[in-house]
């Protein structure tokens, strides 16, 4: 019992909401590495980012992205979103990558900018592993999300520590 | 060095992944640190460590919205080396370069990418089992072409298997395989393929497939062959026969079919093969006038191989259950008197249970049934003191069966904790695990051992009665 106690206390009990929240301009692109055109991420990543933002105290308000697919560039991508207030562009590119020991291989990788007191942008790869043959891009991006979440939490924390922890619960 | 890969793949050029598992079993019953012998009872427990490190470079790279051409190199360093949790303490010869080849996209029309190198293809996994029942051209070296539009795939790819079968006794094993898999809608998966390989008979090449004329297969596997021939011919024991060239065929069939996503079925997959096995082209006979190669293409060209295996995952909220099944038979159609691991018949059930206690942490149960039986009579010793060489279950010096059963049945049950940082989920990694594991048998001491298995007066060691075995592990594992 004492060891059932241990792993509990040592796990992570996840996010709890915030309070008000700043509305934030949000745009997310999912591409692959061909030549379809990017599209907007599914429904489930956009919730997942939404909720990371939610805990950023930031309500996420969605930006139409289809002027924003023709562009190639992020950076002109980004100057299309909404000029005042917060503002995220997070674009993704999935990769299939090698089957490894029966699994399908996915590097997605990460390029978020964001507006607050300055413009500050990142970027990192995630790899996820799928069962299925037919899983596409945006199953890997749904997949990816838990790290994705982490990974522009720790961006965010690391770089606005003092604003980020008044509205932090 | 993976701080270094790490900088590489965020180059963009480099890609780094794979996967890695080691572990801690320490088992005072006196087993080498598994809980039985192999994977058929589930891998839980049942492996060792291993790591797989896939690199990927990119000549070419593909970027997003552009369908120009693409090349990437791609290598795979794989084994079961590990500093500390198996014997050979993480030599690097346990490592291979199991896979490296040249990819090529787009060079001739969009859906088409030709690779050349090695050709390793498999439709999927058993992750109960850490089985990959449908693969194709495994250690084959060559050329292949894939063609893919959408959800639908082709592959054929020819080369030679020569090294990867005969190593040093290298000899050309020309190899053809074609594999197609496709989606039909958002819950079926199908695929298939076939392969076959063939090695001509090349007379003087002493690696070529050869048969050794006038021996009788007891005589063979009895390891009599040279003393029948001069005790039938004592006038002629320097004219042992020559053997004569004979060509060796093998190939296999393979299909999967995958269904889901249909209420609390989140995926299944049910894989088959069907093989004809490579024969094995020579042995060594010891003879007080040394060793005497044999060769045996003729004996051991008959040998089949069907393995049907199928996993379902099922989600029930914080529950989450995986049941596997796998069914094999073994034949060797030239051997109707020995029991062999070519001549049997095994079935398993595995039932993973997962229950998520927290986000991070969920509590493990896995239980596992398996049956092996062995075609050709006993095989299997059941208890300390059983006989050795037998014939029909009755001590025989000169038998050529194995102890006092045909038949293995064996019942695992592990369950303990599981720490995932990345979130609740059977297959989520990394994953932390604290186990305990038991295995009861009706074979005595069914695990790796150091025990003295002999029934010696002289023994100093004695012998021990062991059919249920006690383990536990800490275990990691990721993909990455």
């Amino acid at each position: 019992m004492v060891l059932i106690g241990l792993l509990l206390a040592c796990a992570d009990a996840g996010p709890s909401a915030a309070g008000d929240r700043v509305p934030a301009a949000v745009a997310t692109l999912l591409q692959t590495v061909d030549a379809r055109p990017a599209t907007a991420w599914p429904e489930a990543a956009d919730v997942a980012l939404a909720s990371t933002l939610s805990g950023l105290g930031q309500h996420a308000q969605p930006v139409d992205v289809a002027p924003l697919i023709p562009l190639r560039d992020v950076d002109q991508r980004f100057e299309r979103l909404p000029e005042s207030g917060p503002a995220w562009l997070v674009v993704a590119t999935a990769r299939s990558e090698r089957e490894v020991l029966g699994r399908f291989r996915w590097t997605i990788h990460v390029h978020a900018i964001r507006r607050d007191a300055a413009v500050t942008s990142t970027s990192f790869d995630v790899p996820v592993h799928l069962d299925r043959f037919s899983d596409d891009a945006d199953e890997a991006l749904v997949a990816a999300m838990p790290t994705v979440e982490r990974r522009l939490l720790r961006w965010v924390r690391s770089s606005t520590p003092s604003e980020l922890e008044a509205d932090a619960p | 060095m993976i701080p270094w890969l790490a900088v590489l793949a965020s180059a963009g050029e480099f890609g780094a992944g794979g996967y890695m598992r080691v572990m801690a079993r320490p088992d005072w019953m006196g087993g080498n640190g598994r809980l039985g012998h192999w994977n058929l009872y589930g891998r839980l427990m049942n492996e060792g460590p291993y790591a797989v490190l896939d690199l990927r470079y990119d000549v070419l790279p593909p970027e997003p919205g552009s369908d120009a051409p693409t090349s990437s190199l791609h290598a795979r360093i794989e084994g079961g080396a590990v500093g500390g949790a198996e014997p050979t303490l993480g030599n690097l010869a346990g490592l291979r370069l199991s896979q490296l080849d040249v990819e090529a996209g787009r060079v001739a029309g969009r859906d088409w990418t030709f690779r050349f190198g090695t050709l390793d293809f498999e439709f999927g996994e058993l992750g109960l089992y850490d089985m990959r029942p449908a693969s194709l051209m495994v250690g084959t070296v060559g050329g292949a072409a894939t063609w893919r539009r959408g959800d639908t795939e082709v592959r054929l790819g020819v080369g030679d298997a020569g090294f990867a079968l005969h190593g040093l006794a290298y000899d050309a094993v020309p190899t053809a395989g074609l594999a197609f898999r496709a989606a039909l809608g958002d819950h079926v998966e199908i695929g298939g393929g076939a392969e076959g390989l063939i090695q001509p008979g090349v007379p003087g090449n002493v690696y070529a497939p050869y048969q050794t004329p006038g021996m009788a297969y007891e005589d063979w596997i009895r390891g009599t062959v040279v003393s029948s021939f001069v005790a039938e011919n004592p006038a002629l024991a320097e004219m042992f026969p020559d053997p004569s060239p004979r060509d060796a065929m093998s190939g296999g069939v393979v299909a999967y079919l995958g269904f889901g996503d249909v209420g609390p079925l989140r995926w299944s997959a049910t894989y088959a093969s069907y093989r004809r096995v490579h024969p094995t082209l020579r042995s060594v006979e010891a003879t007080d006038d040394g060793d005497v190669d044999l060769y045996v293409t003729a004996f051991t060209d008959d040998r089949t191989r069907l393995v049907v295996g199928h996993e379902s995952r099922l989600g029930f909220g914080i529950v989450e259950v995986a049941v596997g099944g796998l069914f094999g038979d073994d034949r060797d159609g030239d051997n109707q008197i020995a029991p062999t691991d070519h001549d049997r018949i095994y079935g398993s059930g595995v039932v993973r249970t997962q229950v998520a206690l927290r986000p991070t942490v969920a509590l493990l149960v896995e239980t596992s049934l398996a049956r092996e039986w062995s075609r050709n009579g006993a095989m299997w010793r059941e208890h300390a003191d059983s006989i050795f060489a037998s014939t029909d279950g009755l001590p025989d010096a000169d038998g050529l069966e194995m102890g006092d059963t045909d038949t293995r049945d064996t019942w695992q049950g592990k369950g303990g904790f599981v720490l995932q940082p990345l979130g609740p989920g059977l297959w989520s990694r990394p994953s932390l695990r604290l186990l305990y594991g038991v295995q009861q048998s009706n074979v005595n001491v069914a695990f790796g051992n150091g025990f003295v298995e002999t029934v010696d007066a002289n023994d100093a060691f004695g012998n021990v009665e062991i059919h249920t075995h006690h383990l536990v592990a800490l275990e990691a594992e990721a993909w990455f």
